[in-house]
């Protein structure tokens, strides 16, 4: 539901490939190039693979080189992230730690009003309501706050039943509070987050800011994943982010999503994989040239009403987002790192096979997040505005970052050993053929050490253990770290790969949603 | 009011990552290098680099010692029986593989820089040990005697019970079926070497008559029967003499049958000198389609037979690389490997013995007893 007037966005917001989603909403030559850029990075990935493969048969010296070379990088890498991780973790202890409402009290922000959208497809309402409870605990003026609760019509009567029945209960506890449901099946929609966010986003814009003359540049918003539960302070560290950003209206907020909220009912694979993610953003927020933004985050409305709301023809709309604002703004656009949680739920099926199948399924569709690397490179392509210097190293990181994230599990804990299996009797019978397997696993022990940091990390984030928890349980989520080679293959490296092929030969992937069910331990 | 702890500076950061990289640069080339098998020798009065070679030894024996050149080697085990020996200077090296209660294995091997040499000690029991099976049991399945098996207890060692009585009552005794296979066995063996051995000596007196070509293929398809092959290795008999032949590629054939050294250009660099001696060469894949493989490999060698007439051969139960030689003062085991010499390792003596291997397992026939020879040491 996009506004027909085009006044209101930025100049680069109004041409019409601005929203592409796939190279199938081009045509011409537009279409060929970008139909290359999805075939590129699955294509990398492969030839990488294939190539050690291949290296390890025809030149195992050089494979067995290069495998020595990439253990090193591997471990020095490791050593790289967990000096930001360390550091981010002290920052967010300390950002926890202070009083926000204090910090924000010389300046003048009664003004700024936080929209919370809330966009929600089948989750249970106890899901629902342990989020709009915490929110209607923030410390925060609740008048300042407008609730919107983002049904899908998809979803059925429950949906409708849903939202009348959280708008009794909490309508009351915030300034403003509208249930928004948004019709399936509108043209040039992928039924998602996305679409549903932005038709919310303009029902806000029409039925509460313009009636309230709320200025666009004075409203906050904040779309959370429908798990999301705030901690107190989350609005007053926003504002206080917000007041001192160097350009505040060309900045997105980005907190810390820490996946704990069920964390002592989910099983001890999905921990794992669910605080590697939340350590990725921990090193992510001390390095925010490269951050794009994730999951939970928030954005001035003016920001996203330039850009015309989240883009609603793709599947990884809240980093698109973002790269829609940086493009349209020319480079001049940042992601500020807020270094502060907001919790939510680590996958937890009714079973061990569907928490499995559940945590797959949802890192691909998070590494599908690729499709921003062709967004990305066509329009840096297009928008010269855009210093070169930041498009080359932007685009850098970026492919580097789709690359490593599929190739070097695969490589590090596989392939490594191919030169020593394929590289024939003249490698077998040497010394480095007997040394390769001593010399990775001498330096992936190395890098365990960086699994310790992470394990004595993880245990000061997770929430107080429930009566029914065992103590013993502190020491399964120390030791649950050493499952980390097995998670980054299967939940990482393998759903990317399977996600970059998939774009590659064009069988593009819809939004999966990842089912929320919660069974709290007492 | 500001946070008190800051962001991470950029500068801070491209520090860290400058430090890093110069790690990376500087330590690969020391991994490589180490990788190769290149040593610098720290304390030598002139430090200089080398390039080392390695050993890799498989020892089945429990809580065995490996020495080389006289020096204990410690925490070299990489599997369960098999252990890697790097830094070892170029050139010969005398090692020992010995355990309590077991012959000691020694060999002389050559080690080349960059190159693993790969060998296989073995280390059968000083004292032979043997599992009796007995024609009866008693009812509750022990072993009965009905003679002293006296004769084979003064040579052979067993930690078997069994009891000897005097009675053959078959109402107290049980026939053991194992034993009732194995003299069937034994006397099909005995018959079918009697038939060879009456083929041999019919074939040495038509030597100087004229045979037919059918005939003589006939006959030398009877004798093939002394012919054994297991995992592309064949065990035959070529006059007095048994034989080990390669027959498989690649690394199917034992490291101990090829050069170790790298041939870089021509096939005859580097063959080395105890190939020359055997007239037959295989020169295994030298092609440009598959130039990773450039070793030169023979491809029989003879087992050591102690200059004894040899009445039955077999490979060791599980390992191709280890040749049961029976010989007139009693079976031996012999390795194939013949670098420096074969190992010959006593497994039970005595003379008119027979020997079977069935299922796995050695059985030997001394007289009238029969007993499964162990491998191992019993517990």
């Amino acid at each position: 539901m996009e506004s027909p007037s085009q006044e209101h966005l930025l100049p680069y917001a109004r041409r019409s490939d601005f929203h592409v989603g796939r190279a199938t909403d081009l045509s011409g030559k537009r279409r060929m190039f970008y139909r290359g850029l999805e075939i590129l990075p699955g294509l990398a990935s492969w030839t990488t693979l294939i190539g050690v493969v291949l290296l390890s048969i025809y030149a195992p010296f050089i494979a067995a080189y290069f495998v020595i070379a990439f253990a090193l990088y591997w471990v020095l890498k490791t050593a790289f992230l967990s000096y930001h991780l360390r550091y981010n973790w002290k920052r967010l202890r300390h950002h926890m730690s202070l009083d926000w409402e204090k910090m924000i009290a010389k300046y003048d922000y009664g003004h700024i009003y936080h929209i919370v959208i809330l966009p929600f497809y089948k989750e249970p309402a106890s899901v629902i309501e342990a989020s709009l409870e915490a929110l209607s605990k923030v410390k925060y003026d609740p008048k300042k706050i407008i609730v919107v609760l983002a049904g899908e019509e998809r979803a059925g009567d429950s949906t409708l039943e849903t939202c009348q029945m959280m708008t009794e209960k909490f309508s009351n506890k915030f300034g403003f509070f509208i249930s928004v449901i948004h019709p399936k099946d509108l043209p040039g929609e992928v039924p998602g987050k996305g679409s549903n966010a932005s038709y919310a986003a303009e029902v806000v814009r029409k039925q509460i800011l313009d009636p309230n003359k709320i200025n666009y540049s004075e409203a906050l918003v904040s779309i959370f994943d429908i798990d999301t539960v705030l901690y107190p302070d989350y609005f007053n560290c926003l504002v206080w982010h917000f007041m001192n950003a160097k350009r505040p209206l060309k900045s997105s907020f980005q907190p810390v999503p820490i996946f704990n909220n069920n964390i002592w009912e989910a099983p001890a694979i999905s921990r794992v994989v669910a605080m590697s993610s939340t350590f990725w953003e921990m090193v992510q927020q001390e390095r925010p040239e490269r951050m794009a933004t994730f999951s939970s985050h928030s954005v001035s409305f003016q920001a996203i009403y330039e850009v015309g709301y989240w883009q609603t023809n793709m599947v990884s709309e809240d980093s698109r987002i973002y790269w829609n604002l940086m493009i349209a703004n020319n480079g001049e656009y940042d992601v500020i790192p807020l270094s502060y949680p907001v919790s939510m739920d680590a996958n937890a099926a009714p079973t061990f096979w569907q928490t499995v199948v559940q945590i797959y399924k949802q890192h691909r569709r998070w590494t599908y997040g690729v499709e921003n690397l062709c967004y990305i490179l066509y329009h840096f392509r297009e928008n010269k505005a855009i210093p070169l210097k930041k498009r080359i190293n932007v685009a850098f990181q970026q492919a580097e970052g789709y690359w490593s994230l599929v190739t070097n599990p695969i490589m590090l804990f596989i392939l490594g050993w191919a030169p020593i299996y394929l590289g024939g009797e003249n490698f077998h019978q040497t010394v480095l053929s007997y040394n390769l397997p001593i010399i990775i696993r001498d330096l992936l022990i190395i890098a365990m050490i960086g699994l310790v940091v992470s394990s004595m990390i993880s245990l000061t984030l997770i929430p107080e253990r429930p009566k029914s928890a065992s103590r013993w349980r502190y020491i399964v989520m120390a030791v649950q770290w050493i499952m980390i080679p097995a998670t980054m293959i299967v939940f990482s490296a393998i759903p990317g790969l399977d996600a970059q092929t998939r774009l590659m030969f064009g069988r593009y992937m819809g939004f999966w949603v990842t089912p929320k069910t919660r069974v709290m331990l007492k | 009011m500001q946070p008190e702890v800051k962001p991470l500076s950029y500068n801070h950061r491209n520090l860290v990552f400058i430090l890093l990289t110069v790690i990376f640069l500087l330590s690969l080339p020391a991994f490589i290098f180490y990788g190769m098998g290149y040593r610098y020798s720290f304390f030598a009065e002139t430090p200089t680099i080398t390039a080392t070679g390695g050993l890799y030894i498989v020892a089945e024996a429990e809580n065995n010692q490996i020495y080389v050149d006289e020096n204990e080697i410690d925490d070299a085990r990489i599997f369960r029986e098999a252990s890697y020996i790097q830094g070892i200077k170029p050139g010969l090296h005398r090692i020992h593989v010995q355990s309590v209660g077991l012959h000691t294995w020694v060999k002389e091997l050559k080690v080349s820089p960059q190159i693993v040499t790969e060998a296989e000690a073995f280390n059968l029991p000083i004292t032979p040990q043997v599992r009796p099976v007995t024609e009866f049991l008693t009812k509750d399945g022990q072993l009965i005697y009905t003679t002293a098996p006296s004769n084979i207890f003064t040579k052979a060692s067993s930690s078997d019970i069994y009891v000897v009585s005097t009675s053959t009552a078959t109402s107290t005794l049980i026939i053991n079926p194992e034993f009732t296979l194995l003299k069937e066995l034994f006397i099909e063996k005995a018959s079918t070497t009697a038939k060879r051995l009456a083929l041999k000596e019919k074939m040495e007196k038509d030597r100087f008559k004229f045979a037919t070509i059918t005939k003589e293929m006939e006959i030398e398809e009877e004798l093939s029967t002394t012919t054994i092959t297991r995992d592309k290795i064949t065990l035959y008999k070529n006059n007095d003499d048994v034989f080990a032949r390669a027959m498989g590629v690649d690394r199917q054939v034992p490291s101990y049958y090829c050069s170790n050294q790298f041939s870089t250009t021509t096939t005859e660099i580097g063959i080395d000198s105890r190939l020359q001696n055997f007239g037959k060469l295989d020169q295994l894949a030298t092609t440009a389609e598959n130039n990773n493989q450039l070793r030169i490999c023979r491809t029989d060698i003879k087992i050591d037979r102690k200059w004894q007439n040899v009445h039955d051969f077999d490979f060791v139960p599980n390992n191709v690389n280890l040749v049961l030689m029976h010989l007139e003062d009693g079976i031996y085991v012999v390795e194939i490997d013949d670098r420096s010499w074969q190992n010959v390792q006593l497994l039970y003596p005595g003379k008119n013995l027979a020997m079977i291997v069935y299922r796995d397992s050695v059985f030997v026939k001394d007289g009238n007893f029969i007993f499964e020879n162990l491998l191992t040491l019993n517990n």
